[in-house]
Formats: structure tokens, sequence, C-alpha cells
């Protein structure tokens, strides 16, 4: 999706949140229409970084830590066998870089 | 007292909003901490901050942030990013650790400092904004 087509959805999910407020001074107060417009910018923004860089903190937590990794090596190693490789496919797969 | 933490503004959430500004930054004091305390989103959302001249969350791109990441469940990680138009403090919902720092590179007053989620709600907390005597 473009950036355009997401601050229409974060446009959407804005509307239907509202009202939204704020806590200043101890005084919960309704957003003004300033504090809407930039929701929907940061909401809009925040949807666009998921959309093109989401895939790469899903993969750091989805490959496990390096010890894991070096373990399942050696065992590929041993028996032969390419769990490594395969589970890397399969991050990379279940996690594509967007086009 | 020199080295005295002053508390200058505390905000307890107790009704869901979905953001906080603590205020009353001026030059009483060179130093200045935040405590955030059993701070919870409405969703699994990244933690943001923004800056304020008088009262007002600065937008312009400009904040610059790098830090070391220590995570809970996998190896640590580096986060880095230059003029972006908001300081993140988490970008995971796994519980985390992290060192480093964060600038917003324009040179003017500053009265306090603004958190929020990527989206959603802030449900509870309670953010407490010292000065440190001089």
């Amino acid at each position: 999706m473009t950036l355009e087509e997401l601050t229409v959805e974060a446009t959407a999910e804005i509307e239907a949140a509202k009202p939204l407020y704020k806590q200043v001074n101890n005084e919960r107060l309704e957003f003004t229409s300033a504090d809407y417009d930039q929701a929907i910018i940061d909401l809009a923004n925040s949807k666009w970084n998921d959309q093109q860089f989401g895939y790469i903190q899903a993969r750091q937590e989805a490959y496990g830590s390096v010890q894991d990794q070096l373990d399942m090596q050696y065992w590929d190693g041993v028996n032969g066998t390419t769990t490594w490789a395969d589970h890397i496919a399969q991050v990379k797969s279940d996690n594509p870089k967007p086009e | 007292m020199a080295g005295s933490l002053i508390k200058i503004d505390e905000e307890i959430v107790s009704s869901a909003v979905a953001s906080v500004s603590l205020l009353g930054i001026d030059s009483t004091y060179d130093v200045y901490m935040v405590k955030m305390n059993n701070v919870t989103p409405s969703a699994d959302e990244a933690f943001c901050m923004r800056v304020t001249v008088s009262g007002t969350p600065q937008t312009t791109s400009n904040y610059d942030r790098a830090y070391k990441v220590m995570r809970t469940d996998t190896t640590f990680s580096n986060a880095s990013s230059t003029n972006a138009n908001l300081g993140f403090i988490s970008s995971t919902a796994v519980l985390t650790s992290t060192t480093g720092g964060l600038v917003y590179t324009v040179g003017e007053a500053h009265n306090g400092v603004h958190y929020f989620f990527n989206s959603g709600n802030i449900e509870a907390g309670t953010f407490t904004l010292y000065g440190l005597a001089k």
C-alpha cells in the first residue's frame, strides 16, 4: 500500500477511536483538531514503517539465538541434515521482504 | 540539598489517555530525570516521545537516536535512526533493556516531554519528572 492509502486507513481508525484524550497537568483533555491530525500522521507513518521494515524485526525474533543456530549447525554436521538452512529459509519465507 | 531529586510534575494515568505530557523543565536544573512505573499500553505498540515547546509536542523531523537493545527473547540488537519526527523509546513488545541516547537537534528552549504509543492508549501508569538539585 502507498503512504496515501495507509493515511486513509489511519484516518478511519482514528475516527473510529474518537474521542482520544491527553493528560497534561493532571487534567484529562480531549485531543484538539491539531492533535487528531498529528495522530493520523503518526499512525500512517507507523503503518508505513511496519509495512516496509517490519520484516527485519520479525526475522530477528524468529531466527532465534546465535547459540541455538550454532547448535543446529553442529547437529546438521553430525547427522547430515539441513535443519538450520531449512529454519532460515522458513523464517525468510514467513516474513517476506516487501517488493 | 545538592544531589537531591526534586519532583516537578507527576501524571498518574487512571483513565486511558493517548498521551501524557510532563511539563516544568526550565533552567532551574541542569539535569532532569523521568521515572515511569507500570506503564501499560492498550496494544503491543512502540513507545515514543517528543519534546515540548510551551507544552506543544515538536513534530519536525529532527530526532536522532542510537542505542543497544538487550532483549529477553534473543540476542542483542542495535537500533538507530536520524531525522525522525519522533523519538522511539522502545519499538518492540518484548521485554528489553535499552542503553543509548536520543537527541532533538533543534536549538530552542523545551519545557517538557510528551509520551505516547504508536497507536492505542496508555491504559495506566505513573510518570514522574524530577530535577537534580545543584
